[in-house]
């Protein structure tokens, strides 16, 4: 039996008036006159090498205000993507983990990992000059079956 | 007008959904110029005030079938389509079958589900 009101009674959400007839607010809602958009270029392989990446064509390209590579993320010495919450063992030493840079480095690890970051003043400029970004990829073997690698 | 999303402007997700000329249509593969002459509608042109929702959008609330609510204007407007498709009568297995255009990554789509098999009887008795 469930109450009209008080504990156990049914409480209907405030927000949902706003997201049903489409009144949301979502950051891409947001009148920001003045923002830049970020698009992200990614890897078409599963695994690769990174051997040279070329963004001077589409630095030069119009609305484009800086673009981001992982290289450029290290020598800032920005570091990798902590976890957000440290496992300690017994002895109150932090559990091991690996670097998780913010953008691939070297090596690519799979189809859609992130290569470099164009920073333009509309999303479409973004956009073409991404495009314009010239990756020299060593394509390596990639491996999708556990059992097989397993034995 | 924000309440239509882009999702994945690839056509997978269904958070463009809208109606056009009565059909539900994933506006993100569309031209502008092809909606030309065509009446569309819109997730802010469902409710008749601010007060009185569709009855496919009371089901939504009542059935809590949203949580960030950003597919829930493409989950609505392709829930109405297909209850006027089957002509008000749905079971479980369509109504899954039939969302497999409509993305969600909050609610795992069972509300989703409760609420459109609830919002079938009153659309029909409701007239819409």
């Amino acid at each position: 039996m469930t109450a009209e009101t008080g504990i156990g009674a049914r409480v209907k959400r405030k927000e949902d008036q706003r997201f049903l007839t489409g009144t949301g607010r979502y950051v891409d809602d947001l009148p920001l006159a003045r923002a830049t958009y970020a698009y992200f270029l990614r890897s078409p392989h599963a695994h690769a090498k990174i051997k040279s990446i070329d963004v001077s064509a589409a630095k030069a390209m119009p609305g484009v205000v800086e673009i981001f590579t992982g290289k450029d993320i290290a020598d800032a010495k920005v570091g990798g993507l902590i976890c957000g919450w440290v496992v300690k063992d017994k002895h109150g030493e932090p559990h091991k983990s690996p670097p998780h840079p913010v953008m691939a480095l070297d090596t690519v690890r799979y189809v859609g990992d992130t290569v470099a970051m164009v920073v333009a003043n509309s999303h479409d400029e973004a956009k073409d000059a991404a495009e314009a970004i010239h990756v020299d990829y060593d394509v390596k073997p990639a491996n999708v079956d556990l059992a097989a690698r397993i034995r | 007008m924000t309440g239509t999303h882009v999702g994945c402007d690839t056509s997978q997700c269904g958070a463009c959904v809208v109606h056009v000329d009565g059909k539900s249509v994933k506006s993100c593969t569309m031209l502008a110029v092809q909606a030309e002459g065509a009446k569309v509608i819109t997730i802010e042109g469902l409710a008749e005030s601010a007060d009185k929702l569709h009855p496919m959008q009371e089901a939504f609330r009542d059935n809590h079938a949203l949580q960030c609510g950003f597919c829930t204007p493409g989950m609505v407007m392709s829930a109405i389509d297909m209850v006027k498709r089957h002509n008000y009568q749905l079971d479980e297995a369509t109504v899954r079958r039939e969302l497999e255009g409509n993305l969600c990554r909050c609610t795992g789509y069972h509300n989703i589900v409760k609420a459109i098999l609830a919002a079938a009887p009153a659309m029909k008795s409701a007239g819409v």
